[in-house]
């Protein structure tokens, strides 16, 4: 416990008089002994305040699943002098009574000390638990409750914890889902409040930093250390010893994230540590004006009920940046290669939507899968909206492309004249061949017959015939992008029958591949017989 | 004045003499070859026809505008023949001799070209007072209903008939705030047609009371502001308050709220009208559910009715406890620190400046309620809150801990909120922007009192205050700067 000790001296982090506590503790059962969920001790300065009972904050939780077990807050303050006398109980018989009311742990381990930064750039999970770190950073002593087994069906069931963490967060600001790792833990923390400090990376090259003391605290002389790293080098390092309130330390103005440490060499503790943190360089932003008039769409249905619609517009210029567009000294490559870097590490998360339509639902479902496929091409088609199906018909057109509301967004259908087996067999009997070329007439058709303004309206609906490129049978719908790779989505089923039966949406991985895949057959079939219908 | 001003007044007052008459031959011709002479006036396209045919005799007008130097004699002395023409042939008009109008309108057209130099008919000579005529123009003007829609040549045609559908609607219903909201976007293009501008003109300055009984059988708002826009806001007014009729009244305080120009930022209020309009609200005042209403429209968004501030103020003064409300109630509160502020301020001084001390401290305290209440917006999803704010009640807030409030008072307020701004790092957020958002709810909860208690001469503080001095306290100015 020295090292916490040395840590509860006056003035050497802080001016600490009482640590508040928040017990977060758990009865599985009635009349079943309080459990330690997590407790962390705060140590603060409450000067001339009497300790505060114990009081609960909120109500008392359930969680539906964990039948029986009730969860509470538990809050009080105490005198700081007691602090360690509780911890070595603790330690040591593993029994805790600070509230005056005891408190069951697990087999708890001691955790080597932490110093946890603000948020900067980068946020860190510790302060979804610490109490309004926001400051020069906080020392952090932690008792790990490593074989959690009471904490079994919390991890087994994620649910059950979010529930329990989405209630925790209504009394206490405290997101135990966030760092669930920490369940049965206790902490204490350590608030850096001897002093304010702040450290600004200037563009001269230098770094400002401001110091202001504690009133009850003697100023004293401490280090600062400041350095960039970019790329896995160090592009700029300088340390100082730092007294009057403000202080210029000169670092290379080199590229990346800045950290700023202070460093106490009297006592030997950190004081605080800032970053990582960067300037902006350049700030793309586009304007786009929503335009007052809609695009008109009426249109005969495959029932022949008459659909009338309006589709809001906005268009705008491309995107404008300001600032240097680089952000590297290699003209941007050095950034574009960090990206991609950055994406295969991210490439773990997908977006996922899935459909299953129970029985009479189909409908809801339909039209759930359409407004989805609708967002997403408002969402991400400013550029355009390419959709791929073999079965794509100019229904499916009509009800999905058409909804696009960005200006002259250039928009792609490409099928392959496939049809269901019902609508093959209705045409048979009616004596019209099943051929391409009269599915073509048809869906010139359906589209020649539609009533629009036509608004900002650019699309080119294609078939494949022949022996032209090559046949398809997934269908995607791609979404060109003007910086960086194209989003794609598998639809899992044809457009035709989204959200009739179980298919998922699945955003593709690499949707630059996809849409690559597609251009190099479109271009291939750009002959007039390939050719079902365009606009302008 | 402008040369073109000095050559049509001495022109009118050279009518007013015996002299030679010149009729304008060609734009009399224009008038008898048009099928209704009387409709073309109501209509922008056909009257261009007349007033082509009318510059093709008397253009060098439009010249003397734009060099600003009279014409030769010669021309001075037709326009004044024109001008004489025109004053004989309104004493004696009569509708036996123009069936179709077709003299009254070649004499309006005349009357609207002189029209740069402002409200000429004040200046015709009494020789043209016509009962007949006055008669003729009020049964036509009542007879007047005014149809809108779009033009056809709009690039937006579906909003566009959105918009008007709305607007006829609104004005069927009689929801005035619709209307006081949207009819200021269809400003320009609901201009007075030549006939309205003049026939008005010409009873206003002659027959008075037949254009107050014209505008007591209104029922149309389109129609009541072609009414009273070619009036001066202080005629209008009067009008609204002779005609006793609810669309003239609204359309009289629409035109004299509307900033006459952008770049004008909210003029506060010419004082000429600010009498007349005053006396207007005084009598609104009077029936709470529309006085509710007229607060709605006009004093939602103080800025669009910029110029009515001082008048209101006025009314207010003398008002009951409930219009009192009505107007602290109907005031959108923003964070904003837009010039709303600065408009509400100058309606509560010149309120304060006349109403007595109850009264003024009901509205302060209504205002205060309605202040802490609001809580400066944060209860909304999403608020972001990163300075300190102000919102358009400043100045009554003041006025609350200064007349409400001992300096006692006033001091345990500041107390207070300084105890809470001291505490801050004692309470649990859930991140910086929750703390930020809660040290700027205080800050700004501080600053009515805080400039309150330096006993000010202005109401309104031009600048922030802080619960501490930053050079002082340099460690709570570096903890509490973070955001």
């Amino acid at each position: 416990m020295d090292d916490l000790a040395k840590l509860l001296a006056h003035g050497v982090v802080g001016t600490y008089t009482h640590f508040e506590a928040t017990e977060i503790f758990m009865n599985r059962g009635k009349g079943a002994p309080a459990e330690n969920v997590l407790t962390i001790l705060v140590a603060e300065d409450r000067d001339g305040e009497q300790e505060k009972s114990p009081s609960y904050l909120g109500e008392r939780i359930n969680v539906k699943g964990l039948d029986n077990w009730h969860f509470g807050i538990k809050r009080y303050t105490k005198r700081i002098a007691n602090l360690i006398g509780e911890l070595t109980t603790l330690q040591n018989s593993g029994l805790w009574e600070a509230s005056g009311e005891p408190l069951k742990f697990g087999a708890l381990q001691r955790v080597p000390p932490q110093f946890v930064p603000p948020d900067s750039t980068t946020l860190v999970p510790w302060n979804r638990v610490l109490k309004s770190n926001f400051w020069n950073g906080s020392h952090v002593f932690e008792w790990s409750d490593r074989g959690k087994q009471t904490f079994a069906n919390l991890f087994h069931e994620p649910p059950l914890l979010q529930e329990l963490a989405g209630k925790v967060m209504k009394s206490v600001p405290i997101d135990l889902a966030g760092l669930s790792d920490r369940l049965g833990n206790l902490v204490v923390q350590f608030p850096v409040t001897a002093l304010i400090s702040k450290f600004e990376p200037l563009r001269t090259g230098q770094c400002k930093i401001s110091l202001a003391w504690h009133p009850k605290v003697t100023a004293r002389l401490l280090r600062a250390v400041c350095n960039f790293d970019f790329d896995g080098i160090v592009s700029g390092f300088a340390s100082i010893a730092v007294e009057k309130a403000e202080t210029h330390i000169a670092t290379a103005s080199g590229r990346g994230l800045h950290r700023g440490f202070l460093w106490d060499e009297e006592n030997e503790v950190l004081l605080a540590v800032h970053g990582p943190t960067g300037f902006i360089e350049s700030v793309s932003f586009s304007l786009r004006t929503a335009d007052i008039e809609p695009r008109t769409l009426s249109y005969s249905g495959p029932n022949g009920e008459t659909r009338n619609y309006q589709v809001p517009l906005s268009s705008g210029g491309a995107a404008t940046i300001v600032g240097n567009p680089d952000g590297d000294d290699t003209g941007g490559r050095t950034r574009k290669r960090l990206y991609r870097e950055q994406e295969e590490l991210l490439r773990g998360r997908k977006e996922f939507i899935q459909y299953k339509p129970v029985d009479k639902h189909e409908a809801e479902m339909r039209t759930q899968a359409l407004s989805d496929l609708r967002h997403l091409i408002n969402m991400h088609g400013q550029l355009g909206a390419w959709l791929w199906d073999p079965y794509l018909n100019a229904f499916d057109v009509l009800e999905t492309l058409f909804w696009s509301g960005h200006w002259g967004a250039d928009l792609r259908a490409l099928t392959a004249a496939k049809e269901p087996p019902a609508c093959t067999e209705a045409h048979e009997n009616t004596g019209t061949s099943t051929s391409k070329q009269n599915f073509v007439a048809r869906q010139r058709d359906v589209l020649n017959r539609v009533q629009s303004n036509w608004r900002g309206f650019k699309l080119e609906f294609r078939v494949r015939r022949g022996q032209a490129g090559w046949g398809f049978h997934d269908r995607f719908l791609i979404l060109p992008q003007q910086e960086g790779a194209a989003l794609a989505w598998s639809l899992g089923t044809s457009v035709n029958s989204l959200g009739t039966e179980h298919h998922i949406f699945q955003k593709v991985d690499d949707g630059q591949l996809i849409m690559n895949a597609f251009g190099e057959l479109w271009s291939k079939l750009s002959e007039p017989e390939h050719l079902i219908w365009k606009k302008p | 004045m402008t040369a073109e001003t000095d050559l049509i007044l001495w022109a009118i007052a050279m009518a007013a003499r015996d002299g030679d008459l010149v009729a304008p031959e060609k734009l009399l011709a224009a008038a008898a070859s048009d099928a209704d002479p009387f409709r073309s006036l109501s209509d922008l396209d056909r009257t261009n026809v007349l007033f082509e045919a009318l510059t093709e005799e008397f253009g060098f007008v439009n010249f003397v505008r734009a060099s600003q130097k009279l014409p030769p004699v010669e021309q001075q002395q037709r326009l004044a023949g024109l001008l004489r023409w025109v004053v004989r042939k309104l004493g004696g008009w009569q509708k036996e001799d123009d069936p179709q109008y077709r003299q009254l309108a070649s004499m309006f057209v005349i009357t609207r070209y002189c029209e740069y130099a402002g409200d000429i008919w004040k200046h015709f000579p009494s020789s043209a007072l016509n009962e007949k005529l006055g008669r003729e123009l009020g049964d036509l003007l009542s007879r007047i209903k005014v149809q809108i829609g779009s033009n056809g040549f709009t690039h937006t045609p579906l909003s566009d008939a959105e918009a008007l559908e709305k607007l006829r609607r609104a004005d069927e219903v009689g929801d005035w705030e619709l209307l006081a909201d949207n009819i200021q976007r269809f400003d320009a293009r609901m201009s007075p047609t030549t006939f309205t501008s003049q026939a008005v003109r010409y009873l206003k300055r002659f027959f008075p009371h037949i254009l107050t009984e014209v505008g007591s059988s209104i029922g149309q708002i389109f129609l009541a502001v072609q009414l009273v826009e070619p009036l001066s806001e202080s005629e209008a007014c009067s009008l609204a308050l002779d005609a006793a009729n609810a669309y003239i009244e609204f359309a009289a305080v629409m035109k004299c709220g509307v900033p006459k120009s952008p770049l004008d930022g909210g003029t506060i209020g010419a004082d000429e009208f600010c009498e007349p309009l005053s006396r207007l609200f005084c009598k609104v005042a009077d029936d709470h559910a529309r006085w509710k209403t007229w607060m709605r429209c006009f004093c939602h968004h103080p800025q669009n009715y910029s110029a009515l501030a001082k008048a209101l103020g006025a009314a207010l003064a003398s008002a009951s406890e409930c219009a009192l409300d009505s107007y602290v109630d109907s005031i959108v509160l923003t964070t904003m620190r837009g010039n709303g502020r600065v408009i509400v301020g100058e309606t509560l001084k010149v309120f304060a400046g006349s109403a007595p001390v109850e009264r003024r401290q009901h509205l302060w305290r209504r205002a205060h309620d309605r202040w802490k209440t609001w809580n400066f917006g944060l209860d909304q999803a999403g608020m972001a809150f990163t300075q300190i704010a102000h919102c358009e009640l400043d100045y009554a807030i003041v006025g609350y801990a200064i007349e409400c409030l001992s300096a006692e008072e006033c001091q345990d307020e500041l107390a207070d909120i300084r105890g809470k701004v001291c505490g801050l790092r004692e309470r649990w957020f859930r991140n910086v922007s929750e703390f930020g958002k809660e040290k700027n709810r205080l800050f700004s909860l501080c600053q009515p009192y805080a400039h309150a208690s330096q006993s000010p001469s202005e109401w309104l503080a031009q600048y922030d205050y802080l619960p501490f001095d930053p050079k002082v306290d340099t460690y709570a100015a570096a903890a509490l700067s973070i955001i």
